[in-house]
């Protein structure tokens, strides 16, 4: 009995022991795991897995240092506006997997650093962005939202790059290599440009030394009252250090004088000087009002404040011009009602005259304040464009007005949908630009298509007595056709029609119960805004997407000259469907009117909808006389110096690169001048009271412009990557396109028919596990039979 | 191994000798139809297959994880449980075959149940291909992450099989198990606290996820291979366990 005891004993201490044994190495295997590892992309297009690029990208920097700043409690979601959430969980993992890819194949050059101690106050410090979560607490008397970081900056040598914010894992590739070949190119041309570099930093450095002086005399706001009445123990500590302040400011105006010999060389470092010399006459200033027994601390206390504000101004302006060596820049062309992702620099009605005007009849003024808004509205949501699409992306964008010379940094130029003609000089500029070498893309936008907007007119200002407008389209006054036959695209007046596969159009619904009027969106199968699945995948734009969706496209084709022409290299790069319908005749825009008008149409495709000609092309005004430059308008708003014209030599032929493609994206134009179409000036002093009555149409226009957005909202952030694409490609970084296309592959289905859907439907819900049921009893019968 | 495919062999044919399993596959076929093609409010938020527009079978393969977790371990929870009760798991370890052989082999017949099931679903990326054009890795990706995560939940469901006589109990344990560790990266979030990558690197949901992008990561293979020989060897040791009780 002992013994048998003894043995069960054994036996099972021999048991648990094998058990642990197997699950600890098991843990262990595990740990080990997250070190050591390996994967297999199965992907298409190896969407996982680093490119050649990419991998060439870090081999060619001798040493690199990432520091990562990562907040060590992440929420699991991110707050990405319009009360949308995006899930973050697993981010910080893939970004520290993807640097950690990098470096295997850097050789030993790149080395990573976690940041784990005040991540965020050093993130902050590092110019990361850093992200607001749900996490409330009471900081200083105030609640304040607790703030995350996820991202990295890039040394190397004297040059440094800022990931700002890591958390769409499908770029991360795309953004570090992009990084990457921008520090070894930024590098190499700050060596051509250290003077002046070198004469910016000193500049930079005296404010900064200044402004740690004044902040050394208290924060604006730390000394309870005396800082709401205009900081008065600033003022004093700043009284007792009058000499040291002096010293040690004074060394702005020294810098600034050693910077202006370089000035009228590099438009980045005027600005500098330009911001640091109002820091320094604000330095004057503060002398000046310590020198004055009758100035009030409270004045001296402002102009510290203004002091303060202007410094972080220098500190932006030095850092646009660190990084502005090999920088490559986007010029848009704006004033024919085409996208134009810019404030717009001149205010509708100007201030002074505004006041003059407002004084005289308060109508008037009423209307003036009212309009204000709007455009003040207006250029805020065009400065969120340009800042939130282009800038953040790292692209340097430059409005291009009417008339206006294109300056020599503009790599690529988008013509994005113009409505109104544009003028000879600035078909001019358009011609001379893409001879010059570069890179000239045109979206056109051919009919301006109106699916229930909301219908001017009415009486008050509110929208609770919301009407749609008739669906109507008209031709836009775009006058590129001529222009783009010349170098080889003929652009057709039609719209194309794809019966099998389009996007849905989202439709703003109104309903009134009552009082109450309820608004609510639903979607509609509309085969105006098409998706196109022949591309042309050898070319680098459209290499790795599935699918382009198109709104209101128009076709092109490429003449029979440019065919012939050895010189130049013409591709199609998104075709229709051989089913797909171009028609200039009248169509019925209602969704499901416009369907049953489909269904009676003839095929006629396929049309090519974008295409790309590269070569040598003659210019357009060969054997024309070089239009003059326009007139300086007296409407010009001096805050917005224009680059200097400079007169060069007319070129007659010359090598470049054009993309046009039939369609704006969705992208419409909205500023100040189009959404008060029709309004003068003169009307203010009419004497009617029929500019006030306009008011409601203005407003009108403006949620127009919002609710068409909505319409292509959901092709939208697919036509954006598109155009991200273009300007990738338009300032020849056509690698970097390669490797953002693996993130935006879009793959849609075929549109089928509400009856197919039931039907398939049905055959796999019901159809299938019947089959499988049915077999079943089939075999039970026969086996039964054969026992 | 030849003993292991011998029971194998016999678990898969007992399972199709009966109604239940049948049953049990049409459910969750017809439930896997209703969620992958309709949107029901509050119940379904998302769009359904035909509303998205979108060619992928990626809320497939999640739903599948969804409904494995209360159809897997109605599935294993006979296993051994059901053996124990009917006095015929003696009978079996008194042949000659190891503790472990009877566990491999069960789960082994475990999992030619699970492949069929989930080969019934191959009429959905017919359906795909035939309308659209989908990237093949996540497919393949996907099909490969859920039957490892089924074959993970069977091998937890057999280790709560062999814990019991109750088929009953093997059932909640099991499910209480499999969604513990499929929504366990969940849990900071519900609990109102941050990611915590423990959280993470436990849930059988963040391994899918990961796989179901069409990657095969060598750190997901080994959590599935850690969790199925964790939870096979744990119920060789309670088979064992017998022995000495």
């Amino acid at each position: 009995m002992t013994t048998k005891t003894k043995s069960g004993r054994s036996a099972r201490t021999n048991a648990i022991l094998t058990t642990a044994s197997v699950l600890g190495i098991l843990v262990l295997l595990n740990v080990i795991g997250l070190w050591v590892f390996g994967r297999l992309d199965l992907t298409d297009n190896r969407r996982y897995t680093l490119s050649e690029v990419s991998r060439e990208a870090v081999r060619a920097l001798d040493s690199v240092d990432v520091q990562v700043f990562v907040s060590p409690d992440l929420p699991p979601t991110m707050a990405v506006g319009y009360g949308q959430e995006r899930d973050i969980r697993g981010v910080d993992r893939e970004f520290l997997d993807k640097l950690e890819e990098y470096a295997s194949y850097s050789g030993g050059a790149m080395r990573i650093t976690r940041v784990t101690e005040d991540v965020e106050e050093k993130a902050r410090q590092a110019r990361l962005e850093l992200f607001t979560g749900r996490e409330a607490a009471v900081e200083g008397g105030r609640l304040e939202f607790r703030k995350y970081a996820i991202g990295a900056t890039f040394q190397y040598r004297n040059q440094m790059e800022v990931f700002p914010l890591a958390v769409e894992p499908a770029y991360f590739e795309f953004e570090i290599t992009k990084i990457l070949l921008r520090l070894k190119e930024k590098y190499a041309k700050s060596l051509g440009m250290k003077d002046l570099l070198d004469a910016g930093k000193a500049v930079a450095e005296a404010v900064e030394a200044c402004d740690k002086k004044v902040e050394g005399y208290g924060k604006p706001g730390a000394s309870g009252l005396s800082a709401i009445v205009g900081g008065g123990d600033r003022a004093g500590a700043l009284r007792r250090d009058r000499a040291e302040f002096k010293k040690t400011c004074d060394q702005v105006a020294a810098a600034l004088a050693k910077a202006d010999s370089f000035k009228g060389k590099n438009e980045y470092l005027d600005q500098l000087i330009s911001s640091a010399g109002q820091y320094a006459g604000l330095v004057d200033e503060v002398g000046r009002r310590l020198d004055d027994p009758q100035s009030r601390d409270a004045d001296i206390g402002a102009v510290l404040e203004r002091l303060t504000a202007t410094g972080d101004l220098v500190s932006r302006d030095h850092d646009t011009l660190k990084n502005s060596p090999g920088r490559r820049a986007v010029g848009f062309l704006c004033g024919h009602d085409e996208f134009c992702p810019f404030p717009d620099p001149q205010p509708l009605i100007r201030p002074e005259i505004a006041g003059l005007l407002g004084q005289r009849n308060p109508l008037v003024q009423q209307f003036v304040g009212q309009a204000r808004q709007i455009e003040d509205q207006i250029n805020q949501v065009n400065e969120q464009i340009r800042r939130g699409l282009f800038v953040r992306r790292g692209f340097t964008v430059k409005r291009i007005g009417p008339g206006e010379d294109i300056p020599d940094d503009v790599a690529v130029l988008v013509v994005h949908g113009p409505q109104k003609a544009l003028t000879d000089r600035d078909l001019y500029n358009l011609d001379q630009f893409l001879l010059s070498g570069r890179s000239l893309i045109v979206f056109l936008k051919n009919w301006d298509v109106a699916v229930y907007n909301i219908r001017k007119g009415g009486e008050g200002l509110d929208f609770s007595d919301l009407q749609f407008d008739d669906l109507h389209r008209q031709a836009t006054a775009a006058n590129l056709d001529d222009f783009l036959a010349h170098y080889g695209v003929k652009a057709n007046r039609d719209l194309v029609l794809e019966p099998r596969s389009f996007e849905p159009i989202t439709i703003l619904q109104v309903q009134k119960q009552g009082q109450f009027t309820l608004q609510s969106q639903r979607d509609f199968p509309y085969p105006l805004l098409p998706t196109f699945t022949d591309l042309d995948t050898s070319h680098v734009l459209v290499r790795r997407l599935a699918s382009v969706t198109l709104p209101y496209v128009s076709t092109l084709q490429v003449t029979d000259a440019a065919r012939a022409n050895p010189g130049i290299e013409a591709t199609e790069l998104i075709r229709s469907s051989d089913s797909a319908v171009a028609t200039a005749d009248t169509l019925e825009l209602s969704p499901p009117r416009l369907l049953q008008q489909l269904g009676l149409m003839q095929p006629n495709g396929p049309h090519p909808v974008a295409v790309v000609l590269k070569g040598a092309f003659k210019s357009y005004f060969e054997g024309k006389e070089v239009p003059k430059r326009p007139e300086p308008s007296d409407k010009d708003d001096e805050r917005f110096p224009k680059p200097k014209p400079v007169d060069r030599p007319f070129r007659a032929e010359g090598s470049g690169r054009i993309l046009v493609v039939g369609s704006d994206l969705g992208l419409e134009n909205l500023s100040p001048r189009r959404v008060f179409e029709g309004f003068e000036m003169s009307q203010l002093t009419s004497g009617t009271a029929d500019f006030f009555l306009k008011l409601k149409d203005y407003v009108a226009n403006f949620q127009n412009w919002q609710l068409r957005l909505t319409q292509v909202s959901p092709i939208l952030q697919a036509n954006l990557d598109f155009l991200f694409n273009c300007l990738d490609w338009g300032v020849q970084d056509e690698a970097l396109v390669d490797i953002r296309s693996k993130g935006l592959v879009r793959r849609p289905l075929e549109t089928v028919s509400a009856g197919a859907q039931t039907a398939l439907s049905l055959a796999l819900i019901v159809g299938v596990p019947a089959l499988f049921v049915l077999g079943g009893v089939a075999r039970f019968v026969s086996r039964r039979k054969r026992s | 191994m030849k003993n292991i495919l011998t029971i194998a062999r016999r678990e898969f044919h007992a399972y199709f000798g009966s109604p239940v399993a049948y049953i049990a596959i049409a459910v969750y076929l017809v439930l896997l139809g209703v969620t992958f093609f309709f949107k029901i409010p509050f119940l379904l938020p998302k769009d359904g297959f035909f509303e998205a527009k979108e060619a992928t079978l990626r809320p497939m393969f999640e739903w599948s994880i969804f409904l494995f977790t209360i159809f897997l371990p109605a599935i294993s929870m006979r296993l051994l449980a059901e053996e124990r009760k009917m006095g015929t798991l003696e009978i079996l370890l008194t042949l000659p075959v190891t503790d472990t052989e009877v566990v491999l082999g069960k789960w082994l017949g475990a999992v030619g149940f699970l492949a069929v099931a989930v080969a019934l679903t191959l009429a959905y990326p017919i359906l795909v291909v035939a309308l659209g054009k989908p990237d093949v890795g996540p497919l393949v990706g996907g099909y490969f992450g859920v039957l490892l995560v089924g074959a993970s939940y069977l091998a937890v469901g057999l280790l709560a099989s062999s814990w019991t006589n109750s088929q009953i109990t093997a059932f909640i344990a099991a499910i209480v198990i499999c969604s513990f560790f499929t929504f366990v990266d969940r849990v900071p979030e519900a609990l109102g606290i941050h990611a915590v990558e423990a959280f993470q690197v436990m849930s059988f949901n963040h391994h899918f996820r990961s796989i179901a992008r069409g990657v095969i990561d060598t750190r997901d293979l080994v959590f599935f291979a850690s969790v199925i020989l964790g939870a096979i060897t744990l119920a060789g040791h309670s088979l064992e366990s017998r022995k000495w009780r």
